[in-house]
């Protein structure tokens, strides 16, 4: 009992530890798009729980993370350069001459893929993760994928590709906050059942709540005692943190004046 | 021609066991499934998925892999943005074999016959592009192409009007085949054999001495060695492509921007147009892109003084 609740209370902290990493993160973020007065901030914040899980609590050296929803670079930007990888000074230069591209590119360090044009980064990763076997080598590819970037046809393509060689070490994350560039996606071409669809094409598949660290950990856990292709579909807030801009279907039309605005409030509470 | 890249992937079985070779299910026209007998595991027949096998390409090379990823000329043209935004962009070490390149695909028709796919790629920054003339040359073309790490497209003709060399040559940019004085043929791939023959036509026959110049790399095009060897007063282009965006358009934009801008360029070549089905040759001949056609124009240019 006593083990238990030992274990039960290290796994708390570390929850702690990683919510207020979260909350580091997401500022960070903003800082970054506010100084560039251009990016994706909305797309950005979805996602955050899921990097830090995977950068600060479950990757191991021969682990890799692909950001195949590349136009989420800040939230990747921000977690390098708080790990020192990136130089500090970069936060200011997202989008500027000499500064970091707003789409990931390998000669930045850190990056693992190009990314921008949607469903490149997860063929890339399938990839990465064919030669991995190749070698004999461990390790997980982690790839993050929008819920409107599964759209691409390509998307699927790859999805019969890892199944046809199960690849086993591909774990498939999708960002799936409902909306996509034009509105919500139920409205554009409905996805739903998701989880069935992924499931057909031969991914263990699970659904959590992609803003709470348990729920994150504990799908990645089981996933890997999977001899299969993994995916999991994290439901999430696009511009999770900032109460106005969580599902605003408008958030990413809004001027930078009007989310300087919003933001100030928010730092002020 | 395509033999050539059976050949080539024998060889080079023996010198690279990082190589890794990618078919979208047509491995057995490619001649890539041979590989797949001699290194099965390093094969990767993924089926009719373009897109999806050059992202893939790009993640094998990433891991440190060569790799060669080929189908028809036309459905690699299917996965040109995936190509543009990975390997292209981040200028990784792919081989992209495309094969059945031209009108001279025949039987098939117009949707497996690429007119367009040398335009294609040399707007592509990065992008290397290889034409080689006959099945020996595919070899020489893919095991240049190999030792630099850099994105190479190389473009292959389904069919063989004759073989230009008799066993695996130099690699070499450009090649002078005849020499001559009255006026140039810059031919390049399937149809270099047909401006060979049709020189020695010209000379026998006619008396008119026609220099043939065989233009093995596309891009980075050897500028230099082609101006130095232009001769006479007139440049005959020759290619299995559109005369938009292939061997005509590169020429005419280098000599433009050269002393030699006063020179006359007249392309033979696909007018404009997608093919139709046929047998080989007579779609060449329909599109005028064989001997006879050859010959005709230069009869046509060197009478009564009209250069």
């Amino acid at each position: 009992m006593e083990r238990l609740h030992s274990r039960t209370h290290k796994r708390d902290q570390v929850i702690r530890k990683l919510e207020g990493k979260a909350r580091q993160i997401r500022k960070m973020i903003i800082e970054m798009i506010v100084s560039a007065r251009s990016g994706h901030l909305m797309s950005s914040l979805s996602p955050v729980e899921i990097m830090v899980a995977l950068y600060y609590y479950i990757m191991s050296p021969k682990d890799i993370f692909i950001l195949s929803k590349g136009h989420a670079a800040p939230a990747l930007y921000s977690i390098l350069i708080d790990k020192g990888v990136i130089p500090k000074e970069m936060l200011h230069k997202l989008r500027k001459i000499d500064g970091l591209e707003g789409h990931p590119r390998m000669n930045i360090p850190g990056i693992e893929s190009p990314s921008g044009s949607l469903g490149i980064g997860l063929a890339v990763a399938a990839g990465r993760a064919l030669g991995k076997k190749l070698k004999g080598e461990d390790g997980y590819v982690y790839v993050l994928v929008g819920d409107g970037e599964l759209q691409e046809g390509i998307c699927w393509e790859v999805f019969q590709f890892a199944n046809a060689r199960n690849l086993d070490n591909l774990f498939v994350i999708v960002d799936r906050n409902g909306l996509q560039l034009s509105g919500p996606t139920e409205l554009i071409n409905p996805m739903e059942p998701l989880d069935m669809r992924l499931k057909a094409f031969g991914f263990w598949t699970r659904t959590i709540d992609g803003h709470n660290f348990e729920e994150i950990i504990d799908a990645i856990e089981r996933g890997k005692r999977i001899q299969r292709p993994k995916a999991i579909i994290a439901h999430t807030l696009k511009g999770k943190g900032i109460q106005e801009l969580e599902w605003n279907v408008n958030g990413h039309l809004m001027k930078i004046s009007e989310i300087e605005e919003m933001i100030r409030r928010y730092w002020e509470e | 021609m395509r033999d050539g890249v059976k050949l080539a992937l024998e060889r080079l079985a023996e010198r690279y066991d990082n190589l890794v070779v990618l078919d979208a299910d047509v491995g057995f026209s490619t001649r890539t499934a041979y590989y797949g007998k001699i290194r099965p595991n390093m094969f990767f027949n993924i089926g009719p998925m373009e897109q999806a096998m050059f992202g893939i390409a790009a993640g094998l090379a990433i891991e440190g892999f060569k790799v060669i990823a080929s189908t028809f000329a036309t459905f690699v043209l299917r996965g040109y943005e995936i190509i543009r935004n990975s390997i292209a962009l981040e200028d990784l070490d792919v081989k992209i074999v495309g094969t059945h390149a031209g009108v001279s695909v025949g039987e098939d028709g117009p949707t497996h016959q690429a007119i367009e796919d040398i335009a294609a790629f040399y707007a592509l920054p990065n992008f290397r592009i290889l034409s080689p003339a006959d099945k020996y040359e595919v070899v020489s073309c893919l095991e240049y192409a190999i030792e630099d790490p850099h994105p190479y497209y190389i473009r292959v003709s389904r069919v063989s009007l004759g073989d230009i060399y008799r066993g695996i040559p130099k690699f070499k940019p450009c090649r002078v085949l005849i020499d001559g004085s009255d006026l140039t043929i810059i031919a390049t791939g399937v149809v270099v054999y047909e401006a060979v023959e049709a020189a020695k036509e010209l000379l026998n026959n006619f008396n008119i001495s026609v220099k043939v110049i065989q233009v093995t790399q596309l891009k980075p095009f050897p500028t230099r060695d082609v101006l130095k060897e232009v001769c006479g007063e007139a440049v005959i282009t020759v290619e299995d492509h559109n005369i938009y965006g292939g061997l005509a358009s590169i020429l005419s934009q280098t000599l433009l921007s050269s002393s030699a801008s006063g020179i006359k360029i007249v392309p033979i070549g696909v007018p404009d147009k997608f093919g139709i089905s046929g047998k080989s040759h007579d779609v060449m001949r329909k599109f005028g892109i064989l001997k006879e056609d050859i010959i005709k124009l230069v009869k046509e240019l060197t009478k009564n003084d009209s250069l």
